[in-house]
């Protein structure tokens, strides 16, 4: 009996809480970003949208519901069919292993955040089954350069991924979480910082939003979409957002660990969302702050800043850590100063390499400009 | 004889693996016989959970998924405009199927002559991932052919980005 | 428990798939899909033989992996060769790349 009650607690968590809290993350948005454009956002729309419209998506939800679904002409009619389920299973399948609190858990399988990873090539999956079937050029488009940039900024996440399992010790998402006596972040400051950005490209944020681009390829891979199949994107786009906030927020921010929860346990799921919602709204500020990179900004800025900088904390963070553990620093807590020390370093060479170039680019410019007057 | 959930399961996710993979040498178009192929790896991968073995499920889709099919993708685009692919006239065609057929079936046979046991020697292994990268790394182990490996791989991606490069 | 020949035979049977496919297709990327078949046909009797008849539930899945890396680098060797004769004789089917041929 006591294991069907289970199965039907993690379907509730499977199905219910992603899809209602993108329902009110959509308005969290819609009110942060019109804010930073001065401007009220959904306010109300009827007397039944509720206080502030926070019932504002859940009309617009109902009136995409009623639209016609067009499917078109010379589309590949299965393909096209299918990319929105893939898109919304590969969001929802990750909330199975975010662990709310110590025992609220869908499961914890052995190979734990290792899941999560292998969940996002099947996102850019349902991205290129979008945009190929719609034969579109814009969907093509957009398509193109979802490739080009979730395979790139896969490895500097995987890479940063790697330290707080290192740290750990295991794979599982709980044990990352009870390893985490002051959370990752404090002890790797530039590794959080790389899984960050990283994470906002994996989810297409701005400044990372060229596979939409909605001001020149109208919105990229699901252009043709229609209807709920367009909500379908939509949704699982925002349940993506706050999924890989709360995985952030696992991995770095010490997830449902915070004060008095070992007294009350029912307080777990309540941090591990209130860092989460946090992490959201950086992302939203982004969003409202940022402009649009052009894509072979954003390559470069993965491949010459973030990759190999995510590789040199790897290397370093492993062998200062080790020489810590020698030197009898053996709890997370006495080998925080030392790993902080040598995120300190790194950092300062990076800044002092940045500076290099950036200077030198200068003088190259500056060559270019007084040319003329030169000859 | 009855079935188990373990052969319930089993006998649908190979149907399944097996019909993709059928589809996939069929299809007509390569995208769809790239999706298709997926669908394999995905079978493939749900057989390794049953199994108990659930990095190498893990590794799997990891890799085939998110590499594999990934720059076949890719490749495709690059050289779009040919994803049609011409069926070769009829006789080779059924040469093919009796080839594959009788291996199929000269396979089966002899698998079938040994006594296999049908019961696992030891449990699933539990948590064992330590060992298993102990293992890759130690000199005892298999130390030498994991750098061979890297070694390989390396080689491969040089090559291959020189191959394919812009002239 | 399932018997281990039930596995030995899927396997087969996905060897079989993709040896008919190297066999019948013509294009460079079928075929080096169905050689992806094959390999994970090895795979699943390397790690079924590990799980069945192994004591110590490692060795197999140590070989598993390195077919793994085999895998990659088949494919990206394979895929870079692909554009490579795309670029310069436009075809990618495997017999019209006849060039060496007397």
């Amino acid at each position: 009996m006591e294991i069907y009650l289970r199965y039907i607690l993690n379907s509730l968590i499977l199905l219910i809480i992603p899809f209602a809290s993108a329902l009110i993350l959509i308005w969290v948005a819609r009110k942060v970003i019109a804010r930073i454009q001065d401007r009220l956002g959904p306010n109300s729309s009827g007397s039944w949208a509720g206080p502030y419209a926070i019932f504002q998506t859940l009309a617009d939800a109902v009136k995409i519901l009623t639209k016609e679904l067009i499917i078109p002409e010379g589309a590949d009619r299965v393909v096209f069919l299918a990319a929105p389920a893939v898109v919304v299973a590969a969001a929802l399948l990750v909330w199975l292993v975010i662990p709310f609190g110590p025992t609220l858990q869908g499961m914890d399988p052995d190979i734990g955040i290792f899941y999560v990873v292998v969940l996002t090539p099947f996102t850019l999956f349902s991205m290129i089954m979008a945009g190929w079937s719609s034969r579109n050029k814009y969907a093509s488009l957009g398509t193109f350069r979802a490739v080009a940039q979730m395979v790139s900024y896969e490895i500097p996440q995987f890479l940063s991924l790697l330290l707080p399992i290192m740290l750990t010790g295991s794979l599982s998402l709980q044990r990352l979480v009870l390893a985490q006596q002051l959370p990752f972040a404090l002890v790797l400051p530039i590794p959080a910082l790389i899984y960050f950005l990283a994470m906002t490209a994996e989810v297409g944020r701005l400044p990372f939003e060229q596979a939409e681009a909605d001001a020149e390829i109208v919105a990229g891979y699901f252009t043709e979409y229609s209807g709920m199949m367009f909500g379908a994107f939509y949704l699982a786009e925002f349940i993506n957002n706050f999924s890989a906030s709360l995985i952030f927020a696992t991995l770095f921010l010490g997830g449902w660990r915070g004060p008095w929860v070992e007294q009350v346990p029912a307080l777990g799921p309540v941090w591990l969302v209130l860092k989460g919602f946090l992490v959201f709204l950086v992302l939203m500020l982004f969003w409202g702050a940022m402009p649009r990179l052009r894509i072979d900004h954003i390559l470069n800025f993965n491949w010459k800043l973030l990759t190999p900088l995510a590789l040199a904390m790897l290397i370093v963070i492993a062998w200062v850590n080790r020489l810590a553990f020698d030197l009898g620093a053996t709890t997370l807590a006495a080998r925080a100063p030392w790993l902080l020390l040598a995120n300190l370093g790194v950092g300062i060479v990076t800044w002092g390499i940045l500076r290099l170039v950036d200077r030198r680019a200068k003088r190259r410019r500056d060559a270019q400009r007084f040319e003329p007057f030169l000859e | 004889m009855t079935l188990g959930f373990g052969q319930i399961a089993f006998l649908v996710i190979a149907a399944l693996t097996v019909a993709a993979a059928l589809a996939m040498v069929l299809a007509r178009h390569i995208f769809h016989a790239i999706l298709l192929m997926i669908a394999v790896f995905v079978g493939v991968a749900a057989l390794y959970v049953l199994l108990g073995v659930s990095f190498m499920a893990g590794m799997q889709l990891f890799i085939y998924v998110g590499g594999v099919s990934v720059l076949a993708v890719l490749a495709i685009m690059v050289t779009r405009g040919f994803m049609g692919d011409r069926p070769r006239p009829a006789r080779s065609t059924y040469g093919a199927a009796v080839v594959a057929a009788s291996v199929f079936g000269g396979l089966t046979w002899l698998i079938l002559q040994v006594p296999w046991p049908s019961e696992p020697l030891v449990p699933a292994p539990q948590n064992d991932l330590a060992v298993l990268g102990q293992v890759l790394v130690s000199r005892a182990g298999y130390a030498v052919p994991f750098e061979l490996a890297s070694l390989l791989l390396f080689v491969v991606l040089l090559g291959a980005l020189y191959i394919a490069r812009e002239r | 428990m399932v018997p281990l020949s039930w596995y030995l035979i899927l396997a087969a049977a996905l060897f079989s798939i993709g040896l008919y496919g190297l066999l019948a297709r013509r294009n460079l990327v079928m075929l080096l899909m169905s050689l992806e078949l094959l390999l994970n046909a090895v795979n699943i009797n390397l790690i079924a033989f590990s799980r069945y008849l192994e004591e110590g539930q490692v060795v197999g899945r140590v070989f598993a992996l390195f077919v793994y890396v085999i895998a990659a680098a088949e494919t990206a060797l394979g895929l870079a060769i692909m554009i490579a004769v795309w670029r310069t004789r436009q075809t990618v089917a495997v017999d019209e790349i006849d060039t060496l041929k007397g």
